[in-house]
């Protein structure tokens, strides 16, 4: 269960930061939602794992959180982007691209000889 | 760097995230019950009925106990919380059985009390550096406690002492030292006047002056608390009086008055500006008489009111005290010093020269002490029965950790049903272990919390009765509170572990089904508190060994005849010197005081000696015998003490031959002296030495007459020989050291109460001959096994505390064993058993682990014993007496012990003890 985790949290976590720079300040359901409607139904997760991902990423700064009221007056916790979580997010993204260039590049070299 | 920071501040997020957890936890459902309705607002927009939309929206969120405990994990450090669930169930426990607590603590703060106080002690007198600047630089030419200087000629062999001539012409050459200082043998106590006192302040008081070099201070590496230290300046010949008073005199004497600095002193009536005051915690190089005054060199006639040393190339009467320079070592500094101080001999005797001591100068050396701890007499005196204390209070430890151990493990045995249940319910024995081991380490710290406050209290006790006025101020600093540490986790693993274990093995089924009770027990378990027992009582018999064999020795040590009566006796110390006598009046002041005590009603016998006896001063002296030829080699050392009339009576010695020292012995008659019988066994074998002569020094200056032979009487030291004594008349004495001595009072009544009318009746011959201490004798002796009595109460102490713990845990074990056996005895009873039967049977038990425990113990003690060996006297390490006490008190106390479960255990009623759950 540990590698699965492991991989489903850091993606997950650039999954977050990302909806967040796009949608900006977002409560748990709605980035969960948005989450699940880009993956199509690839992903199928319980909601409830979102929570731990986004207590870490506010321990770490890269979000910060506040009660708010939904477009249809719901109470609901709201989180927004930091500029920490910006440039982490910047980051992250670069680290990930390259590192599928670079899977790329493998599968494109390995495939004539199969 | 923000991957670092941010991970940091993440953890001091989850830090944080361990207080405030219900306002937490109720945030974390809120926004879960928002996360829903959001959800389940959503469903009903897309058609589905309340029902099912409530229903999707919960099978999405997953389940909620697995995220909430999830999200508590994230937010916290769950080990932390562990670990405090832990701490808070144990405390829990424990309040729920205050008597079982309270005795494991008190036990532990016991064991650990005694630790830490012994090492503290321990610590403050052998590993203590000087309190000066990087004291592991200093080195010094030796580490003898004995003060004092000597006169004759130069060394051969290793030199400790130097004359003012060779210090001055070392420290002058370029050796691998930062500063080499000289320094007085020993301390001069002095009068003191102070400048701005008023004519009529009454007797001027007396304090102890230090002589130094001017780069004392700085060789030492201290400096001033106010004012300046001596520096090289206050050395030269014509130099202005300057001294350095210490932070005690300045606080105590001074009123601690900043003023004083650039006042005047009067030392021995010569004026000396207080130029300083040294640092509160320095107090010299050695810890027994610390300094009231540092005063330079050059003031030695002023300050001991001798004649001067510093032109007198056959006294050596000072060492030596260097920093080693940076990165020299002390092998490189002895090496040079021993070539300079060859070169020196060499070049002064120049022609003169022999083979003879061509060979000695080559055979002359210095051998450099390390100089970090200063001289210490506490440290020669203390160091072997610190040794042993702390060896004893290990095993007090030892004692208490088993007895713990032994409680804990009874423990183990009531919660086995709690353990049983935790299992069955699906916690890991992991788990358990873990939660038993906190709850064992928590009590030792308790315990050692307990223990410091005691330890603290302690040591302020014991270091009082080992060295009241001792400069070194023991505290418990870090290096102790580290050792405290340590031994608490040990001690706390150690006993913690036992019953850990045990719980870990618990067998499920086994104990569900059983209950708590069983007729026969756990056999491991009772198996493992009888080893813990058996060993508590072998370590106790090693204790009471050790103690009976030093309080032995003590009784052996007081017991021993020294030649003279002791009791009746009143000695007073006078220091006519300080007085102002001169050889030439000091004889009428003898005369006076001889008369004025003769008359005192109470006084049976009157003298006066020049060393107070068993107060451990002496002079020696290479003897010439008139008309014996030395043979090559011979050693004619004898000890002087000169006497005033009426000194074997007063003393209560025994005169063999001949007549005592008598009023008719004055300047002008023939020069007497009496001697002990070691004398005429080592110089007239076989003769009748009245009438020879016999003299001081080679050759003598003069020659005293034998007129009596006294038996021998030991005047230091009685685990020492007794050396060639003689007696010479005082009042004939004209060497300058005749001017400090001690009246010897014998008196009919109590002599402690006879002090005041002593001083009374000094002051009448001269209100000015300050009196420097008045003693019984019997006092004074008492006061040589100092350190003897104190290892043996000590010991004795800790040996009666074992021996307490020890029996507090056999009683413990056995009343429990009773106990769990109430059932079985009442169907013994009811089936005929009588009585006696059940007693006997409980108190074989006893027997069976009191016979383990000797076993055991009679070997560990004969080793142990052997590591005492040095500190006896008059009794073997093996003493089959002391070991048949020991025994015999442990047996007995440890029957007792057993003796009331076990009459409990007879008394029962059998339709009771059927009953008994």
């Amino acid at each position: 269960m540990g590698d699965k985790a492991d991989v489903w949290q850091g993606t997950l976590a650039l999954m977050i930061l990302k909806t967040l720079e796009t949608l900006g300040p977002l409560h748990g359901y709605g980035i969960a939602r948005r989450i699940e409607q880009i993956s199509g139904d690839l992903l199928s997760v319980n909601y409830g794992t979102l929570y731990p991902a986004l207590l870490k990423l506010e321990q770490e700064a890269c979000i910060e959180s506040e009660w708010g009221v939904s477009d249809n007056n719901r109470k609901a916790k709201y989180y927004k982007l930091t500029r920490a979580g910006r440039k982490q997010l910047e980051r992250e993204a670069r680290d990930w691209q390259q590192a599928q260039a670079i899977l790329a590049k493998f599968f494109a070299a390995t495939e004539p000889s199969t | 760097m923000s991957r670092v920071g941010n991970s940091l501040r993440a953890w001091f997020q989850r830090l944080a995230g361990l207080f405030g957890k219900q306002r937490r936890d109720a945030e974390f459902a809120a926004e879960l019950e928002s996360h829903l309705q959001l959800h389940v607002e959503d469903n009903l927009r897309n058609g589905m009925t309340i029902e099912a939309a409530r229903r999707e929206a919960l099978v999405k969120l997953g389940g909620v106990e697995q995220t909430n405990e999830i999200y508590r994990d994230q937010r916290g450090i769950p080990f932390l919380e562990t670990l405090w669930a832990d701490i808070r169930y144990g405390l829990r426990i424990f309040r729920k059985s205050p008597g079982f607590t309270v005795v494991v603590v008190l036990t532990i703060a016991l064991g650990i009390g005694a630790n830490t106080a012994i090492f503290t002690i321990f610590d403050a007198v052998l590993l203590q550096s000087l309190p000066v600047h990087e004291p592991s630089r200093l080195v010094l030419s030796t580490d003898e406690i004995s003060e004092g200087s000597y006169s004759g000629n130069p060394p051969t062999g290793r030199w400790q002492t130097f004359s003012t001539e060779v210090s001055d012409y070392l420290r002058k050459q370029p050796l691998p030292f930062q500063s080499l200082a000289a320094v007085r043998s020993g301390e001069a106590t002095v009068t003191v006047r102070l400048a701005d006192a008023t004519p009529t302040g009454g007797p001027p008081e007396r304090a102890q002056a230090h002589l130094v070099s001017g780069n004392y201070f700085s060789t030492i590496g201290t400096d001033a608390f106010l004012g300046r230290t001596l520096s090289p300046e206050d050395e030269r010949l014509n130099a202005p009086p300057a001294a350095v008073a210490s932070y005690g005199y300045w606080k105590q004497r001074l009123q601690g008055d900043p003023a004083v600095i650039g006042r005047l002193a009067y030392l021995n009536g010569t004026a000396f500006t207080m130029v300083g005051v040294a640092r509160p915690e320095f107090f010299g190089e050695r810890d027994r008489r610390p300094p009231d005054f540092w005063v330079p060199l050059v003031f030695q006639p002023q300050i001991e009111l001798m004649p001067s040393r510093l032109e007198r190339n056959d006294e050596y009467w000072l060492f030596l005290m260097g920093r080693l320079s940076s990165g020299a070592t002390r092998a490189q500094a002895q090496a040079a010093t021993n070539s300079a101080l060859q070169q020196f001999l060499t070049n002064k005797e120049g022609s003169k020269l022999t083979d003879a001591r061509k060979r000695g100068i080559a055979r002359s050396h210095v051998e450099f002490v390390d100089g970090a701890g200063g001289i210490s007499w506490l440290r020669a005196e203390y160091s072997r029965p610190l040794h042993t204390l702390l060896a004893v209070v290990a095993m007090v430890l030892l004692i208490a950790c088993a007895n713990v151990g032994n409680l804990l493990l009874s423990r183990a045995a009531q919660r086995q049903t709690e353990m049983s249940v935790r299992l069955a319910l699906g916690g890991s024995r992991l788990r358990l272990i873990r939660q038993l081991l906190t709850e064992s380490i928590l009590l030792a710290v308790l315990g050692a919390a307990c223990g410091l406050l005691l330890a603290h209290w302690a040591v302020n006790m014991l270091f009082a009765l080992v060295a009241r006025n001792s400069p070194v101020k023991p505290h418990l600093n870090a290096p102790v509170l580290a050792f405290t540490i340590v031994i608490t986790v040990i001690a706390g693993i150690l006993f913690g572990l036992a019953p850990a274990f045990s719980a870990g093995r618990t067998d499920l089924a086994g104990s569900l089904k059983a209950g708590m009770r069983s007729l026969t027990g756990d056999r491991k378990r009772v198996s493992a508190t009888h080893s813990l027992i058996a060993a508590q009582i072998a370590i106790s018999l090693v204790l009471l060994v050790g103690a009976n064999l030093l309080a032995r020795s003590l009784l052996n040590l007081e017991k021993q005849p020294l030649g003279f009566v002791q009791d009746h006796v009143l000695l007073v110390g006078i220091s006519p010197r300080l007085a102002n006598y001169k050889l030439e009046n000091v004889a009428e002041l003898y005369r006076n005081l001889y008369t004025r005590f003769s008359t005192l009603p109470g006084v049976r016998a009157v003298s006066v000696a020049r060393y107070s006896p068993m107060s451990g001063s002496s002079s020696t002296h290479n003897a010439t015998i008139e008309g014996r030829v030395k043979k090559p080699g011979e050693d004619l050392q004898v000890e002087s003490i000169p006497v005033a009339p009426s000194f074997v009576e007063a003393m209560g010695m025994t005169l063999l031959q001949g007549r005592e020292i008598g009023l008719k012995d004055v300047p002008g008659a023939t020069e007497a002296a009496m001697v002990n019988e070691a004398f005429v066994r080592a110089f007239f074998p076989g003769q009748n030495p009245l009438g020879h002569r016999f003299g001081y020094g080679e050759p003598p200056s003069k020659y005293y007459e034998i007129v009596g032979v006294l038996r021998d009487a030991q005047f230091h030291d009685v685990k020492e020989k007794i050396n060639p004594i003689t007696f010479p008349a005082l009042m004939q004495d004209t060497t300058q050291d005749a001017l400090s001595s001690s009246i010897v009072l014998r008196t009919s009544g109590d002599p402690a109460s006879m002090a005041a009318t002593a001083r009374q009746a000094v002051a009448d011959v001269d209100p000015n001959l300050p009196v420097t201490g008045t003693r019984t004798l019997s006092n004074q002796i008492a006061s040589t096994f100092d350190v003897e009595r104190i290892a043996a109460e000590l010991v004795s102490f800790f040996g009666g505390l074992a021996l307490l713990l020890a029996c507090v845990g056999l009683y413990g074990v056995v009343a429990q064993s009773v106990s769990r056996r109430t059932n079985e005895f009442g169907i013994r009873l009811a089936l005929g058993a009588q009585s006696a039967d059940i007693l006997w049977m409980v108190l074989r038990n006893t027997m069976a682990l009191l016979a383990a425990g000797l076993a055991v113990g009679i070997p560990a003690s004969l080793a142990a014993t052997q590591l005492l060996k040095s500190q006896l006297y008059g009794v073997g390490a093996a003493d089959a007496v002391s070991f048949a006490i020991a025994a015999f008190i442990l047996g007995s106390i440890a029957i007792v012990a057993g003796l009331l479960p076990a009459r409990r255990a007879a008394s029962v009623d059998p339709s009771v003890a059927l009953r008994y759950e």
